[in-house]
């Protein structure tokens, strides 16, 4: 139980404990291990990815034991738990996307990016995913970006304009934030 | 509220809540079930119990299923019997169809239900998935390509345990049960997942591949590790105990045990059993294997000699709170005879002027609203008290005074961390705040020593007007070993008295009470044991203990060292062979027959399953011949009934307390004043109780056998002191002695408290500690 202070690539920010609080004021006093999937998220936010001292230290924050905490974050596929790259692409290959040419999809993705599910390319851009049922059954397939943004309907002929689309979105858009995650998130990412 | 339904075409009638299975159990209707288990909480998920429930579209889970008024369930019908057919084909389908070299073949209850509801050749063509093996320690062993994933022992470690140290990570096909990160299983009950584990999936280390269960002999015994007493079956095969598995009980005991008392028995077979009968040449050079004739007779001799020599006052008498009742009764009548007065079994007390406290009442224990413990670490001392209490339905206020934080072990509303120096103080001002009164021979206290600054922040009141009739305070070992033992336990008791509450011990040993009671105590003409090793001793007898029994060991070794005389009757030679004159090699449990009392009070007669191994015999027929040889009366005997009949007599005749000796403290001045005076910490650590325990290969690799071979402090104190985790200490007591050894941080520990079990100590309740300077060649 000899807990030595944690090393600072593990604590999180005080705005990042700030949000795990906010989520654990939602539930009733003592049952703060109800947070636990926000609280990952958070920190999965912050970090790029769930690192097996990332989690442990959520669990010690939230006084629930590691292996709980890992359990949750094994389980759900948004989580990640190796580093990802800037743009994590997670197509559906569920039963309708599947059936509306999500392998020609994925075939056409791969080829493209030069990455198989579960990669991430060498420069760091792209990770590529194999996602569960995002509930978008009627536009698929569908693939949703850094676990945010979805995009429906991509055929294989739309990969190009679609990865396209993705990597101006990244460039131009949250430019404040991806530097501040920078500042905080080393270039360990990769 | 009493409701009926019909199963099979019988109506049950059960209260309202219970689930199908419950209400199937009463009428002997089985159900195949694999992660149902009637201690821990229900998680459905292995859907083996599927019944037919009429009017229900679909068949059912029985055990997550509630009785209803009315309800007719079938557990036979042909939807029933298709669901839990198609249930076992995909059980079936990436488990390893190899039960001939797994080590749980039959016994395994996959296997079994296999049998009944499987079919005889596999459908399934395709790709069985392989899951790699974990490494959960030296108890447990895995085979998870095995696991069904009923969760039972993930349950256990939450519920049970206390402690979730392994969970099922991933989903679907990927699941697995791992703990994180490579980690190990520490529970001291993890053993009970082997039991719990319906397939042979976890599996015990020690006992992988050494014989089949249809191989196996069982025999009924009690564990004498601890004063809980389990009930144990032992199984043997070629006259070998091969394992130890709990009985099933319905009351306190429930269906699990320790780790100690299910591994200890590695220690039956250790290199150093004592196998022969020895003595030492006349020279007295080398220790030989003789007959039992010649041992005996030279032991009778050498005793008589001494007493004629230097007087019986001379001689003394130690008996391991293990031993059986029977085995101290005669060891006392041995000591009467020759006129002896000196005996004890109380090998791990300094201070022994003042009350005595023994036992733990259970019922007590479970009525009680409150509970108040003084330096106790009861997932240490009593491993299923620990677990008992964790149970969430008993709502218990507990409350602890002790130098250890075992809030991780039992649901704690408030403690108090505190240096064992420091346990009378604080129980006095319990008292004082209550109202009470001390009597005058506490008063000689000199608190004021090891005063705590703090002191008196400390929620004295807080616990006070918790504490009614309704508590029970119980002592531990580390109040046990308190300088000032006596005057805790007199504070203690009244306090009690006060209260008009119960008082219990946690470290009475295996059979404490039981030896107590047959005598293994000294007459008041006597020493007790912390005198006797002071007493220069010319001749001393061991009963089934050796030096690392001892609390102080270092004077214990001397005191036989010195010793003209020392036999030592015993099951292991390594402790004792270089101090003894003459060596009978005695019994261990599991292989005498004897009587042993546990903490609650129960006696528990128990039968050998095992012949001794070799020359070996068990303690009483030494003790017996022994006496023969010393002509005492009565030893004439061929039997145990004649010895348990004069067990009842000196039962009733013992049950007058010992009188209340004046409090006197030992010298507390201790160390240079420079340093900072730490308190040893002084509970015994959890494998290294006794001679059996610390020949345990097993247990001996466990984390906690581990931690236990070095120094801990607080990591405030190490910063205080400028230590690193893992530096060299040296540790040094008042009387010039030290020792090194390396230091750890545990921030479960009191400020100002020392873990640590000393080696070449002798005054231990004043430490002082320097960094050594570690030779580096920059």
């Amino acid at each position: 139980m000899s807990e030595a202070m944690p090393n600072a690539a593990i604590v999180l920010s005080a705005e990042a404990l700030a949000a795990i609080d906010y989520e654990v004021a939602k539930y009733p006093a003592g049952k703060q291990a109800s947070a636990v999937m926000s609280a990952l998220r958070i920190a999965q936010k912050e970090k790029g990815y769930l690192a097996n001292e990332t989690i442990e230290y959520v669990a010690a924050y939230l006084s629930i034991p590691a292996i709980r905490a890992f359990e949750v974050a094994t389980f759900y596929n948004m989580y990640d738990l190796k580093p990802v790259g800037q743009n994590k692409l997670c197509l559906c290959t569920n039963l309708p996307c599947m059936l509306n040419g999500a392998l020609k999809t994925a075939a056409e993705l791969k080829k493209q990016l030069g990455i198989d599910f579960g990669e991430t390319t060498a420069d760091g851009e792209w990770t590529l995913k194999e996602g569960e049922c995002f509930g978008a059954c009627a536009a698929a397939p569908a693939i949703i970006v850094n676990n945010e943004k979805m995009f429906e309907n991509i055929t294989p002929d739309k990969v190009a304009t679609f990865l396209q689309e993705v990597a101006e979105q990244n460039q131009n858009k949250p430019a404040a934030q991806s530097q501040s995650k920078e500042s905080t998130n080393p270039p360990d990412k990769i | 509220m009493k409701i009926k339904l019909e199963i099979n075409g019988k109506t049950v009638s059960v209260n309202g809540g219970a689930t199908i299975m419950e209400a199937a159990q009463q009428v002997n209707a089985y159900i195949p079930h694999f992660c149902y288990h009637e201690k821990l909480s229900i998680a459905a998920n292995c859907r083996m119990c599927m019944v037919d429930v009429e009017k229900s579209p679909k068949a059912v889970p029985a055990c997550a299923t509630p009785a209803l008024d009315g309800m007719v369930v079938r557990t036979d019908s042909e939807r029933a019997k298709k669901a839990q057919h198609g249930v076992m084909e995909f059980l079936l389908i990436n488990h390893p169809l190899d039960c001939p070299i797994c080590d749980q073949g039959g016994e395994c209850q996959l296997q079994d239900l296999a049998v009944g509801y499987g079919i005889s050749r596999s459908r399934y063509q395709e790709e069985k998935r392989v899951v790699f093996e974990k490494n959960l320690g030296p108890l447990i062993s895995t085979d998870m390509t095995r696991c069904i994933h009923c969760t039972r022992c993930v349950r256990f470690g939450r519920e049970v345990a206390g402690i979730m140290e392994l969970g099922m990570t991933g989903r679907g096909e990927h699941a697995e049960i791992m703990p994180f990160v490579e980690r190990t299983v520490n529970s001291e009950l993890s053993g009970n997942m082997i039991d719990i584990c319906p397939v042979g999936a976890l599996t015990s280390k020690p006992f992988r591949y050494s014989a089949r269960t249809w191989e196996l002999k069982n025999h009924s015994s009690v564990a004498t590790h601890d004063s809980w007493g389990s009930h144990l079956t032992i199984q043997v095969k070629d006259n070998l105990v091969k394992r130890v598995l709990p009985q099933k009980s319905a009351d306190i005991h429930e269906h699990w045990i320790s780790d100690r008392d299910r591994f200890s028995y590695e220690g039956l077979t250790s290199a150093d059993r004592a196998l022969a009968p020895m003595a030492r040449t006349t020279g007295g050079a080398i220790l030989q294997e003789t007959s039992w004739q010649n041992a005996m007779q030279m032991s009778a001799q050498e005793l008589k000699a001494a007493c004629e020599k230097y007087g019986p006052d001379k001689v003394g008498f130690f008996v391991s709170p293990r031993a059986s009742s029977e085995e101290a009764l005669l060891t006392n009548r041995i000591a009467a005879h020759l006129g002896c007065h000196n005996i004890d079994s109380r090998l791990r007390q300094y201070h022994f002027a003042g009350e005595e406290v023994s036992g733990l009442d259970i019922n007590a224990l479970m009525q009680a609203k409150t509970i108040l413990f003084i330096g106790a670490e009861p997932a240490r001392e009593l491993p299923l008290l620990a677990a008992h209490l964790r149970q969430k339905k008993k709502k218990k206020k507990i409350f602890s005074i002790g130098a250890m934080n075992i809030g991780t072990q039992v649901p704690l509303a408030e403690q108090i961390l505190t240096t064992p120096n420091e346990f009378s103080h604080l129980l006095e001002r319990l008292l004082t705040t209550l109202g009470g009164k001390t009597s005058a021979e506490c008063l000689t206290l000199e608190n004021d020593l090891f005063s705590n600054a703090d002191s008196n922040k400390l929620p004295i009141e807080k616990i006070a007007t918790k504490l009614s009739a309704d508590t029970i305070i119980c002592l531990g070992d580390s109040a046990r070993a308190a300088v000032n033992y006596g005057v805790i336990a007199t504070l203690a008791k009244q306090l009690a008295t006060h209260l008009g509450c119960a008082l219990g011990s946690l470290s009475d040993g295996g059979n404490g009470i039981g030896v107590r009671r047959a005598g293994a105590l000294p007459t008041p003409d006597g020493m007790d044991s912390a005198k006797m090793l002071r007493a220069d001793l010319r001749a001393i007898v061991l009963l089934r203990c050796e030096p690392a029994d001892f609390s102080e060991q270092v004077l214990a070794k001397r005191a036989l060292q010195n010793a003209d005389f020392v036999c030592a009757i015993t099951t292991h030679s390594s402790g004792v062979n270089k101090f003894v004159s003459t060596l009978l090699p005695a019994a261990e449990f599991s292989e005498t027959d004897g009587t042993y009392t546990n903490g609650n009070n129960e006696t528990n007669v128990v039968a050998a399953a095992v012949p001794p191994p070799e020359k070996a015999r068990p303690g009483w027929k030494i003790l017996r011949l022994l006496g023969e040889y010393l002509s005492v009366e009565g030893f004439d005997f061929n039997d145990l009934s004649a010895v348990r009949g004069w067990l009842g007599a000196q039962q009733s005749a013992q049950e007058a307390p010992l009188p209340v000796q004046q409090v006197a403290l030992p010298n507390k001045q201790g160390g240079t004043a420079a340093l900072p005076v730490f308190c040893l910490y002084g509970g015994v650590p959890l494998y290294n109780s006794d001679i059996l325990v610390r020949r345990a290969t097993a247990l001996q690799k466990t984390n906690y056998s581990k931690s236990a071979r070095i120094a801990h402090l607080h990591p405030e104190d190490m910063q205080q002191n400028g230590l690193d985790e893992g530096s060299t200490i040296r540790i040094c007591d008042s009387e010039g002695n030290e020792e090194q050894t390396t230091i750890a941080a545990d921030t479960l520990l009191a400020r100002g408290v020392l873990r640590f079990s000393p080696r070449q100590l002798t005054a231990v309740h004043a430490l002082t500690i320097q960094a050594v300077a570690e030779e580096k060649t920059a």
